[in-house]
This record gives C-alpha cells, sequence and structure tokens, in this order.
C-alpha cells in the first residue's frame, strides 16, 4: 500500500494582483484566492481523500488557504501544525516593493538575477528594520539567529531540508496522511527532495495554485509511484466537478 | 496573569431549527459577524493570545479561525480536544425540541437535572461516535454514547488537568472556543460553581466570556471582556 501525499500551494492573493515581492509579509487571500481554496476542498472529499494532519507556514495566506480546504473538506478537527520552515522564500528588502519599482531601483538584470538565480541573495535586512522576522511576534519562540533576512532559493531549500527529513518525512512514514499547504518556494523544496530534482531545474518549476498536487509514495523508501494534480487534463469526472464551483464561485 | 477567554460557537443551521446537535458535526451558518467582532475586540486591544483551544466539531473551529483571522492572528498554535464537545445526546440527537419531547414527555427535568440522561445512542447506529474517525483513538469504554451534564463536567475536569493547567502554570493567555455545556464545566471547575448555578448557567452563541486566572488560588474571576 502507498502513501499519500497531498501539496497545495495557496491561492491567489491581494498583492498577485499588484505584482509586488510578497516573500514573508503577511498578505490576505484574493476572493479568486477564497474559491480556489473551497474549490480544492470540496474536490478532495469528492475524491474520497482523508487526512490525518496537516502542516501550513505561519503566513496568513497559507494557513487561510488550508483553512478554507479542510472546510470545504470537512475535516477541520485533524491536527494542524504550524511551522516557518514551510514559509515562503525571504525577499529581505525587495519585500514589499512592486516589480517595476524594484526594476528602476535596481535595474532590470539585477532583478532579473534575484528572481531566477539559484544562490543569490536578494538584499539583507538589517534589525532595525520593521520587516526584521525577530521584531515580529509570531517567531518570538525562535532564536533570533535562525531566521532568514534575505533568501536566495537555495537558503530556502537549505532550510525546508532539515524540516523535510526530521518532521515530515517521519510523519509520513508512519503511515499518517499528510496535507501540506505552502507557498510556490517551500514547495519547490519539496518537489526538489521527493523526485530528486537538480538545482538548475527546479527553478523552472512551477507549481499551479488551489490545485491539489497529489503523490503516491512507495512505503519505507518514500520513492514516488504516483503523481498527478487533483484538477487535470485526463480526470473527466474532476474537471465536471471543478467547472460545476468554478461557475458558482464564478472563478476566471 | 493568564486570562481565559471563552467563546461560545456561532450559530449553525440546527441551532435555527431548535435541533438538538450535540455530537453531529453540523456546519457554521455564514454570518459571523459577531465572531468577527471578538477578533477585532481583541486586536483593538492588543490581547496576546497564545494559544487557540477548541473541540473537534466544525463549528467550534470554524469560529475560532473566524476570530483569529479577523485579529490576523491565523498563526497561533491552535488544539482541537474532543473533552471540549458539548453533551452528547444519545438517541435524540438530531431531533427537533418538539419531536424529542414527544418522546421524553420530562425532557425538561433530565435537562435540567445533573445526572439523568436520555438512552443512548445504540452501538449499532452508524451515529455512534465510534464510526467517526476522529474519535478513533479513544477506548470504546471512554467515548460517550449519552452524556449528562455530570459525565460533560468529568471530561472536561480531565481536560483541565492534562491541558489547561500546564498552559495556565506558563502564564499564557488562552483563547477557548467551545459549546454551552463544556464552558460552563469550565466555570464551575475555575469559580467553584455549585451544580445548581452550573445547571442555570447560559451563555448564548458567540458571546464571550473572561476569565482572570489566580496562580496562587487556582480560581478565577470573571473580568469584563475588552
Amino acid at each position: 500500500m502507498a502513501y499519500t501525499l497531498v501539496l497545495m500551494r495557496h491561492g491567489e492573493s491581494i498583492w498577485n494582483q499588484l505584482d509586488k515581492f510578497t516573500g514573508w509579509t503577511d498578505v490576505e487571500l484574493s476572493t479568486k484566492g477564497i474559491q480556489e481554496a473551497k474549490t480544492a476542498g470540496i474536490m478532495l472529499l469528492q475524491n474520497g481523500f482523508e487526512f490525518d494532519i496537516a502542516y501550513t507556514s505561519m503566513l496568513d495566506r497559507a494557513i487561510d488557504t488550508l483553512q478554507y480546504a479542510l472546510e470545504g473538506a470537512h475535516m477541520t478537527w485533524i491536527p494542524v501544525v504550524k511551522d516557518w520552515h514551510l514559509n515562503e522564500r525571504h525577499y529581505g528588502g525587495l519585500q514589499g516593493k512592486n516589480k517595476t519599482e524594484s526594476v528602476d531601483e535596481f535595474g532590470e538584470y539585477q532583478v532579473k538575477v534575484w528572481r531566477r538565480a539559484f544562490a543569490i541573495k536578494p538584499p539583507l535586512l538589517s534589525e532595525y528594520d520593521s520587516r526584521y522576522p525577530a521584531n515580529d511576534e509570531r517567531y518570538a519562540n525562535i532564536s533570533s539567529d535562525q531566521l532568514p533576512i534575505g533568501e536566495s532559493l537555495k537558503d530556502t531549500l537549505d532550510r525546508v531540508q532539515p524540516y523535510w527529513e526530521s518532521e515530515l518525512k517521519p510523519i509520513i512514514l508512519s503511515g499518517k496522511r499528510l496535507i501540506i499547504s505552502a507557498h510556490g518556494n517551500s514547495l519547490r523544496a519539496l518537489l526538489k527532495f521527493l523526485e530528486n530534482i537538480s538545482e538548475n531545474k527546479i527553478i523552472d518549476i512551477e507549481i499551479p495554485t488551489g490545485n491539489p498536487l497529489i503523490y503516491e509514495l512507495e512505503e519505507n523508501t518514500l520513492k514516488v509511484v504516483r503523481k498527478y494534480y487533483l484538477i487535470g487534463d485526463n480526470n473527466q469526472n474532476n474537471k465536471n466537478i471543478f467547472s460545476k464551483f468554478k461557475s458558482i464561485f464564478k472563478l476566471n | 496573569m493568564s486570562k481565559i477567554i471563552l467563546v461560545r460557537h456561532g450559530d449553525s443551521q440546527w441551532d435555527q431549527e431548535n435541533r438538538y446537535i450535540g455530537w453531529a458535526d453540523v456546519p457554521l451558518l455564514e454570518q459571523k459577524d459577531t465572531l468577527k467582532n471578538i477578533g477585532n475586540v481583541l486586536l483593538n486591544n492588543n490581547t496576546d493570545i497564545d494559544i487557540v483551544i477548541t473541540s473537534v466539531l466544525e463549528r467550534s473551529i470554524v469560529s475560532a479561525w473566524t476570530i483569529m483571522n479577523s485579529m490576523y492572528h491565523s498563526w497561533i498554535t491552535e488544539i482541537h480536544d474532543w473533552r471540549l464537545n458539548p453533551r452528547h445526546y444519545g438517541c435524540i440527537q438530531g431531533l427537533t425540541y418538539q419531536e424529542a419531547l414527544l418522546k421524553y414527555p420530562n425532557l425538561n427535568e433530565i435537562n435540567l437535572s445533573w445526572d439523568q440522561t436520555v438512552n443512548p445512542v445504540t452501538l449499532e447506529d452508524k451515529n455512534h461516535p465510534r464510526y467517526d474517525r476522529r474519535y478513533a483513538h479513544i477506548n470504546l469504554e471512554n467515548l460517550p454514547s449519552v452524556e449528562s451534564l455530570k459525565d460533560v463536567y468529568s471530561r472536561v475536569e480531565t481536560f483541565i488537568t492534562d491541558i489547561l493547567l500546564p498552559i495556565l502554570a506558563k502564564n499564557d493567555n488562552i483563547l477557548i472556543v467551545a459549546h454551552h455545556d463544556s464552558i460552563r464545566s469550565i466555570l464551575k471547575y475555575f469559580q467553584n460553581l455549585s451544580i445548581e448555578d452550573t445547571i442555570n448557567f447560559n451563555i448564548n452563541p458567540s458571546q464571550s466570556i473572561v476569565l482572570e486566572y489566580d496562580y496562587n488560588t487556582g480560581m478565577a474571576t470573571r473580568s469584563v471582556f475588552k
């Protein structure tokens, strides 16, 4: 019997439309993002998925996505673990800046490097910056030298890895069925460990929002037996359910 | 000094239909303004909440999420514990007050008693909690099929000893979103309410109560919600 692991990238936030670097900034879901998450939950329920425990980051948009999905699936009662290791890549001094503004300030080439290079850090935050994570009460129990002040994609991967090894993997191996709600880059990290994706390929992997990504993993080895998106091209039934909810929720 | 903020979950469809809900997992209605307002008040008064505890029923969990969301504190650690569930109403769960009264003409007396119950839900009934996987970790002998208020109190008491007191010892503030019966059990414990006062105590949906816990006496006093 294979283990099932479900990953969810949070739905659209109100900053997506503004094209800002979000990172660890706490930004709410847009109406569309909320509806995406609810639909995902209903789809999980209709397809017979069950979970024993949920994991999410410490950021509102991922937590809210999880909550709306669990509400849609009527599985709100499962334990929920919120951990900063699953947070989005920390974008340092770029956080809160519009992408066009950043190009004006730092030049197109530099911004492209920050966005696309694997190991280049964005401008780092000083401890006097209001965006400095150790000034945020939610990270009060974490020693400040552990908290990032600006991460390359590599840094994000490096902080997700020990969490994957010491927390998530043992829980999956114990037979528990996990749902993880997180962010583009923290999920990239999980994909990299699950599928052994190389460093230069991981940056090109885009995970769609609000579409549960289902992994079936071999017992003991956690080798990927099967991987698919719940709302996929080759599943007509799910597509039908999805279009039904799409029209109810008026999704684009 | 630790604060315990007690909130009764918002209205569900069955509340409006005057049905005995008990352990049935009936969703919350969409109207959540009163709950959102609780979150706003907590936010505006900078009340630090260190942990949120709910029952394992959706109406209490979603009520808690609504409050946390409206105070921009969705990230707070949360625990869902079945011992905060409402009273298990046995064989009358799902019936309207009128339907139940036809079945048990002395139902008012039972409801206003400390230790009487209606008949349990049978082991074979699909509504028995043993068929619900959220209770799978509980031994069958500890899993209620009907409860008196006294039964609720004794399981809430184990919750207080196991979970609540260690948190209060750390001086943390706790938000508990639960049900009429579990909330009055908590009040009985921390305020030494008599059985009669516990039976007569009422709290409306989405209503809140603040307790200030005194570590030295192990008791708590009611204070104004702000």
